[in-house]
């Protein structure tokens, strides 16, 4: 995660992020999160480096763990357009990685104090990131299992032929079948490779398909560090034996101290706890999606924190108008005078952000036109996976008095399903 | 450990199966993106019939407009002016056909930029005359192209023929002028030689639907053709994103009044370009075929016969427009407006609709960061 934040600040895109757009998108409940100036952010990236730096080296581990949370996560709480399945991985072992004693072993903090040292930690602990992972692979082959994914190869037969002209498998990728071919197989890993990897005997195969399968998205699409968190984070499923070989062969053998890790009894409850309730959310939020009406690719409630990776190709565009009632005047909106081009195509796919920005149009527009109550409403047309448009948001509601919450939004069109375009 | 896996996997199965069976609430639409459709017939018909013939007028048309812009500078005379203002309007007219074809050759030397940026900022080119500053190259300045030429045929002073003549009488404005002219005769040369020379094979052999295809550049020039008519040409003019207050000035041509031909002129480019008429007229391989080779539709209705349909009913609603479109936004304003909203409503079509049934990779608003 140090060579993440490093690559963030290496690239230039901490200001293109934090510099160029005038308005953050907010996630639900956290509205009050700002982001700093576009130096202020360099030093919070800063400090995710210099604290997974010390995770990983196993120095002032408690402290570097949670201070990797708390800035990584506030970065992630900045602006919803940026939101991303894998960096919502990252936060939850970051979260969990706090409590775990993951540096009583080969860490500078042995070094550093002899006494810290054990060699074996309650199972649980390794069961605690064993179950996260398998959460992630279970819900995100889970969310494949959808017509679109299967019976269309949607969206990978839009993606994959861009690389065609990749040497050797470019003229493959280009064949109609090979989306069907990464669709399915796709699926099928995602679905059984936690089981895969906890079976001794499938484990090899199932982490040489974990290492494949991996490399190739990190080559097919932009995905950035995930694969290797993945291909890391898998190691753990094998047994204390494997890595005690590699560690001896580091030169840093087992030690015959032989003392074992154990939780105070108080505190173990107080673990146990927090665990189940943790690990319940886990497994809600992925499901949240049935308690909405409709299709959750087109409405995107409960879309987010359920693993559902490269499920949608999806285009749109939001043309909202704001109307003075007093006046009747109207203007149409150019929303590259208040987002950025990435901004606006996020936004334009997606009914709760549709909402914020509407909201601050009424206010940009009060604020700098002095227009009392101005109403806003949107001319929005969205495609999804390979089809004709269809329209997202009700043009008949002024979004400016519609307020953001839970609950199933009336102004979200349902996706009609026989408006299709017919191939042969 | 040992029960819990069959256990995970017949429910893994189970819930596989359960699934793959009856969610199929996405539509039955079967195997999109597939099409037999010739992708290197119609670059070619478009490279050799439509952009390399429009080049062709453009560098023809510049040509003529400097050497009667040399003759008027030379000798300023009513005449010359005539004959100056006559080639001015025909090279104007000819950039509309190939404003659309704004990548590769076009996109190196940022060709709609230094042509036509506008609304002219008068006070920054009188300054740029002033200063004898013949450097026509930056893309973000607008005291240049096609909007200065307006201005100095038919602008300065109070715009009459007599003032004009009087006005390049002053060896720098006859000086700007020549440069002016100059450069975009060099211009639209080097973008039509490079067409000629090695672009339209490496254009025609471009295939498939990647961001940077020719498919995707040419959808996505359409496009941004498209917007300008909508926005900058109409749009901004008729108030439509200023509260209904209307801004005159800022047409594209405010001085020789051609602003609604050009508009008009650049609709017309881009639906010809569509339907892939040649310049002769004859139909030949057009974005409107891969269209139908898709079968796409939308709402019960052929895709490309809602789009052929709305280039009508746009077109009309322009010619309604009573010119010079500078007056009609504050005289006709609910022409214009109508007009603009007749325009607008082709965008859904061409901008979200096109692509996504072609399934183009629409990617060319690169992301900041990764994506997943």
């Amino acid at each position: 995660m140090a060579t993440g934040a490093f690559r963030f600040m290496a690239s230039g895109w901490i200001e293109r992020l934090y510099g160029e757009p005038d308005f953050f998108f907010k996630f639900y409940g956290f509205e009050w999160v700002e982001p700093l100036s576009v130096a202020g952010m360099y030093w919070v990236y800063g400090i995710i480096g210099l604290s997974a730096l010390g995770i990983m080296l196993g120095l002032f581990y408690r402290w570097s763990a949670l201070v990797f949370w708390l800035s990584f996560t506030y970065t992630e709480l900045t602006d919803v357009t940026n939101y991303l399945n894998h960096y919502y991985l990252v936060v939850l072992l970051g979260l969990l990685l706090i409590f775990l004693p993951a540096h009583r072993r080969f860490s500078l903090d042995v070094w550093r104090k002899p006494s810290l040292r054990v060699e074996t930690v309650p199972a649980w602990c390794i069961y605690v990131i064993m179950l996260q992972v398998g959460v992630v692979y279970f819900f995100a082959g889970f969310a494949k299992l959808s017509a679109d994914w299967l019976f269309r190869a949607m969206p990978l037969v839009v993606w994959l032929p861009t690389k065609a002209d990749w040497p050797l498998v470019g003229t493959f990728f280009a064949q109609p079948w090979a989306a069907y071919v990464f669709s399915w197989a796709g699926a099928l890993y995602d679905l059984t490779i936690p089981f895969l990897l906890l079976g001794r005997r499938t484990r090899p195969w199932a982490y040489a398909a974990v290492v494949v399968f991996h490399v190739l998205t990190k080559l097919l699409f932009n995905i950035g560090l995930f694969p290797f968190i993945m291909i890391f984070n898998t190691l753990i499923f094998f047994p204390a034996a494997v890595h005690e070989r590699w560690l001896g062969k580091l030169g840093y053998g087992s030690g015959a101290t032989g003392k074992k890790m154990i939780f105070p009894k108080a505190q173990m409850s107080l673990l146990r706890t927090g665990l189940i309730v943790y690990f319940a959310i886990q497994f809600l939020l992925p499901l949240r999606y049935l308690c909405y009406p409709g299709n959750v690719l087109w409405t995107e409630e409960g879309y987010r924190f359920a693993w559902r990776v490269m499920l949608v190709e999806k285009v749109g565009q939001a043309i909202f108008t704001v109307r003075d009632p007093q006046t009747g005047r109207q203007s149409e909106v150019n929303n590259l005078d208040y987002l950025t081009a990435y901004q606006e195509k996020q936004m334009a796919i997606q009914p709760d952000l549709i909402l914020q920005y509407a909201h601050h149009l009424a206010r940009v527009y009060q604020r700098d036109y002095g227009i009392a109550n101005p109403e806003v409403t949107v001319d929005c047309f969205v495609a999804l996976n390979g089809r004709a448009s269809q329209r997202l948001i009700s043009p008949n509601f002024n979004l400016a008095t519609e307020t953001d919450h839970l609950m199933p939004k009336p102004w979200i069109l349902p996706f009609r399903q026989n408006e299709i375009i017919t191939q042969r | 450990m040992r029960l819990l896996k069959p256990i995970f996997c017949f429910a893994g199965l189970a819930a596989f199966l359960l699934f793959a069976g009856c969610e199929d609430d996405m539509g039955g639409a079967q195997r999109p993106c597939e099409s037999d459709f010739d992708q290197q017939a119609l670059f070619a018909h478009t490279a050799d019939e439509i952009i390399l013939p429009g080049y062709t007028a453009l560098e023809m048309s510049a040509n003529n407009l400097h050497a009667a812009a040399f003759d008027f500078a030379e000798a300023p005379s009513t005449q010359t002016l005539a004959d100056a203002r006559e080639a001015f309007e025909a090279a104007y007219l000819s950039w509309q056909q190939v404003a659309q074809f704004g990548f590769g050759p076009a996109e190196a030397v940022a060709l709609r930029a230094t042509l036509n940026n506008f609304p002219l900022n008068i006070s920054a080119l009188e300054s740029k005359i002033e200063g004898e500053d013949y450097d026509f190259t930056n893309p973000n300045t607008f005291d240049k192209g096609f909007p200065a030429l307006d201005y100095l045929l038919y602008g300065v002073g109070d715009g009459s023929v007599e003032a004009v003549t009087e006005q390049f009488a002053d060896a720098k404005y006859a000086t700007f002028l020549t440069e002016q002219t100059a450069f975009i005769a060099d211009a639209a040369k080097s973008v039509s030689d490079a067409w000629r020379n090695e672009y339209r094979d490496q254009f025609v052999v471009n295939e498939g639907t990647a961001a940077g295809a020719s498919l995707s550049q040419i959808i996505n020039g359409l496009n941004e053709h498209y917007e300008m008519i909508k926005r900058d040409k109409i749009g901004i003019p008729a108030g439509v994103v200023t509260l209904g207050f209307t801004n005159p000035d800022k047409v594209e041509a405010p001085h020789s009044g051609l602003s609604l031909a050009l508009a008009q002129r650049a609709l017309l480019a881009a639906e010809r370009f569509y339907l892939g008429t040649g310049q002769n007229g004859q139909n030949g391989p057009g974005l409107d075929d891969y269209l139908e080779s898709v079968n796409a539709t939308k709402e019960g209705e052929s895709l490309n016969a809602r789009i052929q349909q709305q280039f009508e009913t746009a077109k009309a609603a322009l010619e309604a427009v009573p010119a010079p479109l500078r007056t009609a936004v504050d005289d006709s304003n609910d022409l214009v407006v109508t007009a603009y909203n007749e325009i607008t409503k082709q965008i859904v079509n061409i901008k979200t609709d096109m692509p996504s049934v072609l399934c183009v990779a629409i990617t060319y608003i690169d992301n900041p960061s990764d994506s997943d």
